[in-house]
């Protein structure tokens, strides 16, 4: 039997091909090429293209053909041949027009933190798929990347939908008396310039960032303080609208546990709406409803952290020397009113 | 000879009221699981997942309950990821082995995958050749984790940036242990659940610190962990992330309740341990721990008993470690390990020339 070849160009829908008589149809669904259908009731199997293994998935068979769905998706730029019991009957190559994932954002936002600086989140346009992402991302140090300073955490540190992953410095190196603290020291020392470098990470719809990122920043002495919810500064909105209430920190938080930490209450029970980080100082809560008249209760999970991982209770490192009381308050609490 | 058979009647009946029915609450379906990141065998065949993208754990009926004359034995299984990879349609460089138990009565060997596009896959090998496990239509239980917490606020794409990622999980004695990372907070929580799974679920859930040296006292994360019985007393053993060993019994684990661990060793530099089991041999038994930066190592169980205190001293060596003494066995860079037999392992191995091997090895090294 001759070998049919085709090329498709895949777009977002249904995408059905034809040469002669033969029409094959890639089914997508989120970006992602879940199965093909052929016409044809002799096909057996489906290889990456040069493979001798059959791709082990699942053959549906119906009086419109064969439908393959293999346990992955079928991936953008590669190809695949169909096979009969005896042969190959042709190959096929998916092409995209697919989304390119970029970096949108890191979090701190600002390029001055503290020496004792724990972690930091990147923020991505796409949901991404790289499974081993801590391998992409380095500190350097002029010329010389900083050996074991970040931590390589399986599994990654994901957010719901994978747009945000949590980075932590190596804490066997912040954390005093510890073997890597002592022998190495810490990664990062005040007045130092640090690069973050971050290569390109493969998206959940397979394709790459399209290039490396680089984010300077530069070290402050260690912040050795507990946050403290007295010190934080509110702007209230006007009362029946929607107008987001702005909170400023003074300090610069974390991000991750800062945007979902914040709660606010009217008449003690949950006034919904959504928080974001304005910049590293600045939080925004959008109510869902209209503000009402009144006093509200800003409530802030004590489990919030700065850049240096202290919380409102404790300090990353608590000196047992110091007959210091540790808090085990849930939340703080600043009353504000909307007249 | 009536009180025999008194004797004998009460024995039957006690069985009988002791048997437990682990599958009682289980449904058919589809599980739903959006995840595998953790892996381990309960009674009679049942396989709990660990799925941090639904924050629960599974119970799965594989009806893997008979035993199979040599399966697995002497196995070895060079590109391990690259044939797993072929089998998939994509290439290794795409996936990743999240977990690898054995079937404690077929021996079979599961071990979970994770592709870049996020789908959760189950496969086994039986008598050396890969199966796909399809989790389409079993028998299951499930517990949610995050039923304790509540609700929080989301951003402005309606994004909850609360993620548990559970870094272990073990079965033991009725009971199925998990730990995870947080994405958000420096620490880790450690929780119990009762099994048989039911709608009144028993889960009790803790925080440990550790005290560096008797002084800096931090909350820190669990990497991973097992349960085994010292003295009579069943204790969890768990490695941070940042090397410490601790233990503590498992009658700490009460609602609420912050723990602090008991360091017990110190077993380097910048190494996080991955994976860990323990083995009898000759009427002693020690834990094996596989480490991302260092040997295979093996810890006699009774030097962690022995070991009655808690480190107050740094470790002044470059590298160095402290505590209860340990062997580096001549393995380096493995990444997943699990009991075969009381005193034979199966590990997954990155070779020094980057290819990935599963292999079984034995009492030699115990």
């Amino acid at each position: 039997m001759a070998v049919r070849v085709f090329f498709i160009i895949l777009i977002y829908s249904l995408s059905a091909q034809e040469l002669g008589a033969q029409i094959f149809t890639l089914n997508t669904k989120d970006e992602q090429v879940k199965s093909i259908t052929i016409p044809d009731s002799t096909v057996q199997s489906v290889r990456r293209k040069g493979s001798v293994v059959e791709i082990i998935g699942e053959i549906e068979r119906n009086q419109k053909g064969v439908t393959f769905l293999p346990i992955v998706p079928f991936s953008p730029d590669e190809s695949y041949e169909v096979w009969n019991s005896k042969s190959k009957l042709f190959e096929f190559t998916v092409k995209s027009n697919l989304s390119v994932p970029r970096l949108i954002n890191v979090y701190p936002l600002s390029n001055e933190v503290p020496a004792n600086f724990l972690k930091f989140y990147l923020e991505f346009s796409n949901s991404m798929g790289e499974v081993n992402p801590y391998e992409k991302i380095s500190l350097y140090k002029g010329n010389q990347k900083l050996e074991h300073a970040i931590l390589r955490l399986d599994p990654p540190l994901w957010n719901e939908d994978r747009t945000v992953l949590t980075v932590w410095l190596e804490p066997g190196r912040i954390k005093t008396d510890l073997g890597p603290n002592r022998m190495i020291g810490s990664i990062l020392k005040p007045a130092d310039s640090i690069e973050i470098l971050i290569e390109p990470l493969r998206g959940m719809n397979a394709l790459k960032m399209d290039s490396t990122y680089r984010k300077r920043i530069v070290i402050l002495p260690r912040d050795e303080i507990k946050p403290s919810i007295q010190n934080w500064k509110l702007e209230t909105p006007v009362v029946s609208s929607t107008e987001q209430l702005m909170i400023n920190t003074l300090e610069v938080m974390d991000y991750g546990s800062t945007v979902s930490g914040i709660k606010i209450l009217y008449g003690g029970k949950d006034f919904s709406g959504s928080t974001d980080f304005v910049n590293d100082t600045t939080v925004s809560f959008k109510p869902d409803a209209k503000w009402k008249s009144g006093s509200y209760i800003l409530r802030v999970n004590t489990k919030v952290e700065d850049l240096a991982g202290n919380n409102f209770n404790r300090l990353f490192e608590e000196d047992l020397h110091g007959n210091n009381t540790i808090p085990e308050d849930d939340a703080v609490e600043l009353e504000f009113r909307i007249e | 000879m009536k009180r025999i058979l008194f004797v004998i009647l009460m024995l039957a009946t006690f069985s009988l009221v002791a048997k437990e029915d682990w599958k009682a609450h289980f449904k058919k379906g589809d599980p739903m699981v959006k995840s595998i990141n953790a892996l381990s065998f309960g009674p009679e065949g049942i396989l709990f997942i660990g799925d941090s993208e639904n924050a629960k754990v599974f119970a799965i009926d594989t009806q893997d309950t008979e035993a199979i004359e040599g399966n697995n034995a002497d196995i070895s299984l060079e590109q391990f990821d690259v044939k797993v990879a072929e089998l998939l349609g994509t290439t290794a460089d795409q996936i990743s082995i999240e977990d690898l138990v054995v079937n404690p009565i077929s021996k079979n060997i599961y071990f979970a995958v994770q592709h870049t596009s996020n789908t959760p896959i189950l496969m086994k090998i039986e008598n050396g050749v890969f199966q796909f496990v399809s989790l389409k239509e079993v028998m299951f239980s499930e517990a949610l984790l995050e039923a304790s917490i509540e609700a929080e606020a989301t951003d402005r794409r309606g994004r909850s940036m609360r993620k548990w990622a559970i870094s272990d999980l073990n079965y033991s004695n009725g009971k199925v242990m998990v730990t995870g990372l947080s994405n958000k907070e420096f620490g880790s929580t450690f929780r119990s659940i009762s099994f048989p799974f039911d709608e009144k679920q028993e889960m009790s859930s803790l925080e440990i610190y550790h005290a560096a040296h008797g002084q800096f006292e931090t909350n820190s994360p669990v990497k991973a962990f097992t349960a085994t019985t010292i003295a009579g007393i069943e204790y969890v053993i768990a490695a941070y992330t940042c090397t410490p060993l601790v233990i503590f019994p498992s009658s700490d684990l009460k609602p609420n309740e912050h723990v602090k661990g008991r360091t017990v060793a110190e077993l380097g530099n910048w190494n996080t341990p991955l994976d860990m089991v323990v083995l009898q041999n000759e009427g002693s038994s020690y834990l094996l721990m596989a480490n991302s930066n260092r040997a295979l190592m093996k810890i006699a169980l009774d030097n962690v008993k022995n070991f009655s205190g808690s480190l107050t001293e740094p470790v002044t060596q470059r590298g160095g470690t402290a505590g209860v003494e340990f062997i580096a066995l001549p393995f380096v860079n493995v990444l997943q390990l699990d009991k075969v037999s009381d005193d034979t392992f199966v590990m997954l191995q990155r070779k020094s020339d980057g290819q990935m091997q599963l292999f079984t090895s034995g009492s030699r090294w115990l």
